[in-house]
């Protein structure tokens, strides 16, 4: 079986066999050949015992990158680049048969989603040679983003029951189609810069990719922006492409509806009106629909706080109070008074506003903490609790459940207990364990604790397991290690954390705490 | 360069929490003045909206105050600068969905924030909040994730219609809700002397945003008091104006450093 081992800055995923099961041609291949797609390769004799050495530094397991949701594009590149693999194998003579294909054992580069293969060449080893069946159990493993419009899905589960011997060369071929084809639009907004537009945006990306490279800096002068062209009425009109009223009036002209060939204009006319009114009695329903569905959320609301507020007023002896300061937890930062040490939800209390400004910068990021002025404002409605009518103007949630057993939860009631955190030493950054798995390292879109300014951490350095409320870290085979009590870690290790524990990443100090 | 900002918060004048939050802070990297603020508004309609916004603000300053400064330490892209946003984004939508679920409770918020990095600005945008940007006049950055705005969009309502219309309140996305948050991401530059504003609902249905531009003259914006009068005479304007929800305001001008 597979052992993990550490040398130096390197990780390894090592087997041991008896020198005659090895597959000599196999072997030969992989020692003598840099291979794209597989991992890197080496071997040592020992007796009569062959070590067969992968290099998985700074690489995770796929089942392990399974536990994020994935998107479209992460998923169709994962498979794109195990179908170049398998490719790569074949180009070079190797059995396929011998490809550990299995969430297990094919590892993934965090940061460029590029995943590498184990060949093992052992006679015996016989692998599951359906590659149709290795990419649908892939498949089954996979935690898909819901925001996703996840019909690719069917595609790739169509294609793969339409090949059922899956040439990979295709395979990738048309993955890369798909991916083209399925692309999402632009999720986020740009205004693009128009004459007459009324805000800029930059047309090209920084130099060399640095935002605050103060050698770099534009120094050639302020663009001028383009002053607005429109008038003042109507803001919203100039937002975007020349405002709604207009985009209204293009999508009219162009026609929400195929036209009819032979039809005459008249007719062509006539459809369009009998389908703009049909189109307005199902905005009606749909709007009377809406405005029932709200009426009815507002009076579970305003039910649900009438029973809240008779039982506190129960609890207290008193009818009607004046209204409280609402703290849900007596850890919590508290305006005022700064935060609390101890148990700490990480919430910081309602209404408050906070603001500060450091001193300027004295030297690299980190040394030292920076002084920290938070002032913190709090304001509260006075005058009548509730029972004085249904709340105005409540922001709802279009899309969200009404779960019927949904309770509000008094301040009296919620009780503070602890979650653990990290800390890092250095500059006192914490994160707090509140999922089952806290991911650290230097890949931002990736980690939850981002360490940036320290390029000894790995890009997914370790994680933080939370197990039935027992906590570990384990290492992510990473190049400068991560220690325990100064113990070293081996790759995929996990150690068991208590309060207090000292943790080194790389040449970074932390400190876990239970409470 | 150097910023001027003020932030104000009020519950409003008829509701018993305020379910807003905001943040703001500067920092110094290489010789330039970063700027960043958040503005939150908690959904009403659902339990614990003031834990929501204030833990969401709580989040993203502590982006600011530890993240940010490794990242502009070693120079970071803007590719960067968005994936990293864009994960806390989910990662404080997941935080809150779970919160809520483990006690039976749902609770979530809007958020806008608005990060300045003179000469540009970057707005990660999900929900109804407003962001402008003002120079001789004022400019509204952001579109409201609302289904008011999409019904406009649509040519379906007119403006006029749209300031009155009952399901104003109703946003398409926030934090705490859904699987996952696609924010939207605005981004362009500004000039020393430009004034960025940000404001939660409840602070423009009142009021005109002619009134909102004509409030912030030179004097106003001169210091942080003076900013900071100006948006309580604002906000007392829109609650005697009849405003009931919460109303929160931030304002931050870049000024060119002395």
């Amino acid at each position: 079986m597979f052992r993990n081992e550490t040398v130096g800055n390197s990780t390894f995923l090592v087997y041991d066999t008896e020198e005659e099961r090895v597959d000599e041609l196999g072997l030969g291949m992989l020692t003598n050949n840099a291979i794209d797609g597989l991992l890197k390769f080496s071997c040592v004799r020992k007796d009569e015992t062959m070590i067969l050495n992968y290099d998985v530094t700074t690489m995770i397991p796929l089942r392990q990158y399974f536990e994020n949701y994935l998107h479209m594009e992460q998923v169709i590149h994962i498979f794109r680049s195990i179908a170049d693999g398998i490719v790569s194998a074949e180009e070079y003579m190797l059995d396929t048969g011998k490809l550990m294909l299995d969430g297990e054992h094919i590892y993934i580069e965090v940061n460029s989603g590029n995943c590498r293969l184990l060949y093992l060449p052992v006679t015996e080893m016989e692998r599951e040679r359906n590659l149709v069946e290795v990419f649908k159990r892939l498949l089954l493993e996979i935690r898909y983003d819901a925001q996703d419009d996840n019909a690719y899905m069917t595609e790739i589960i169509n294609y793969l029951n339409g090949n059922q011997k899956l040439d990979c060369r295709k395979f990738g071929q048309w993955l890369t189609e798909l991916l083209v084809k399925k692309e999402r639009p632009e999720t986020s907004v740009r205004r693009e810069m128009r004459p007459g537009a009324d805000y800029a945006v930059r047309q090209q990306e920084p130099a060399a990719g640095k935002l605050f490279d103060a050698d770099r800096a534009d120094k050639s002068g302020e663009t001028e922006i383009s002053p607005p062209g429109i008038s003042q009425a109507g803001m919203n009109e100039r937002i975007g492409n020349g405002g709604t009223g207009q985009k209204g009036q293009e999508e009219k002209k162009k026609g929400f509806f195929p036209g009819f060939g032979g039809r005459g204009r008249e007719e062509k006319k006539e459809e369009k009106k009998e389908e703009k009114k049909e189109e307005k009695k199902t905005d009606k329903k749909a709007d009377k629909k809406l405005e029932r569905k709200q009426e009815k959320e507002e009076k579970k609301l305003e039910k649900l706080r009438e029973k809240q507020e008779k039982k506190e007023a129960k609890k207290n002896g008193r009818k009607k109070e004046a209204p409280k300061p609402v703290s849900v937890n007596p850890y919590f930062a508290i305006p005022g008074q700064g935060k609390q040490e101890g148990p700490n939800m990480g919430m910081a209390v309602p209404g408050a506003a906070r603001s500060g400004s450091d001193a300027a910068q004295q030297g690299p990021a980190g040394a030292g903490r920076r002084e920290q002025r938070y002032e913190a404002e709090q304001r509260y409605a006075s005058g009548e609790t509730g029972g004085a009518g249904l709340d105005f103007g409540n922001t709802v949630v279009m899309g969200g459940q009404e779960d019927s057993s949904t309770v509000i939860l008094s301040s009296q009631m919620q009780i503070a207990y602890g979650i653990p955190y990290l800390k890092r030493m250095k500059n006192g950054q914490k994160v707090y364990i509140d999922k089952p798995l806290i991911k650290i390292g230097r890949e931002g879109k990736y980690v939850d604790f981002y360490i940036g300014d320290n390029p000894s951490v790995s890009r997914s350095h370790a994680d933080i397991i939370r197990e039935n409320d027992v906590y570990y870290i384990r290492d992510n085979n990473s190049s400068n290690h991560t220690y325990v009590e100064s113990e070293m870690l081996t790759g995929g290790q996990k150690v068991k954390l208590g309060h207090g524990t000292k943790i080194r990443i790389a040449d970074e100090e932390f400190v876990f705490y239970m409470y | 360069m150097k910023y001027i900002y003020g932030c104000t918060t009020d519950a409003g004048s008829k509701k018993r929490v305020n379910q807003d939050a905001v943040g703001v802070r500067s920092y110094a990297v290489k010789n330039m003045e970063a700027f960043f603020a958040v503005i939150c508004d908690g959904v009403g309609g659902l339990e614990c909206g003031e834990l929501a916004s204030a833990d969401t603000v709580e989040q993203f300053m502590n982006w600011f105050i530890y993240e940010f400064p490794q990242m502009a330490e070693n120079g970071i892209s803007e590719t960067k600068l968005r994936e990293r946003m864009e994960y806390i984004i989910n990662n404080q939508n997941e935080r809150l969905k779970n919160y809520g679920e483990a006690r039976s409770i749902r609770l979530a918020t809007t958020a806008s924030m608005l990060l300045c990095i003179y000469p540009y600005y970057y707005i990660w945008h999900v929900g109804d909040c407003r962001v402008y940007r003002m120079d001789k006049r004022m400019y509204r950055l952001t579109e409201d994730q609302s289904l008011v705005q999409k019904e406009l969009n649509l040519g379906r309502i007119t403006e006029e219609q749209a300031r009155y219309d009952k399901r104003r309140n109703i946003i398409l996305q926030s934090l705490g809700v859904g699987e996952a948050v696609t924010p939207a991401f605005y981004t362009g530059k500004f000039r020393r002397g430009d004034l960025f504003l940000l404001c939660t609902d409840g602070m423009i249905h009142q009021i005109e945003e002619k009134e909102l531009e004509e409030s912030f003259g030179f004097r106003e914006t001169e210091s942080r008091e003076r900013m900071e009068d100006c948006q309580r005479r604002l906000i007392q304007k829109v609650k005697e104006r009849g405003e009931q929800d919460n109303i929160s305001i931030i304002t931050v001008k870049a000024e060119e450093s002395v």
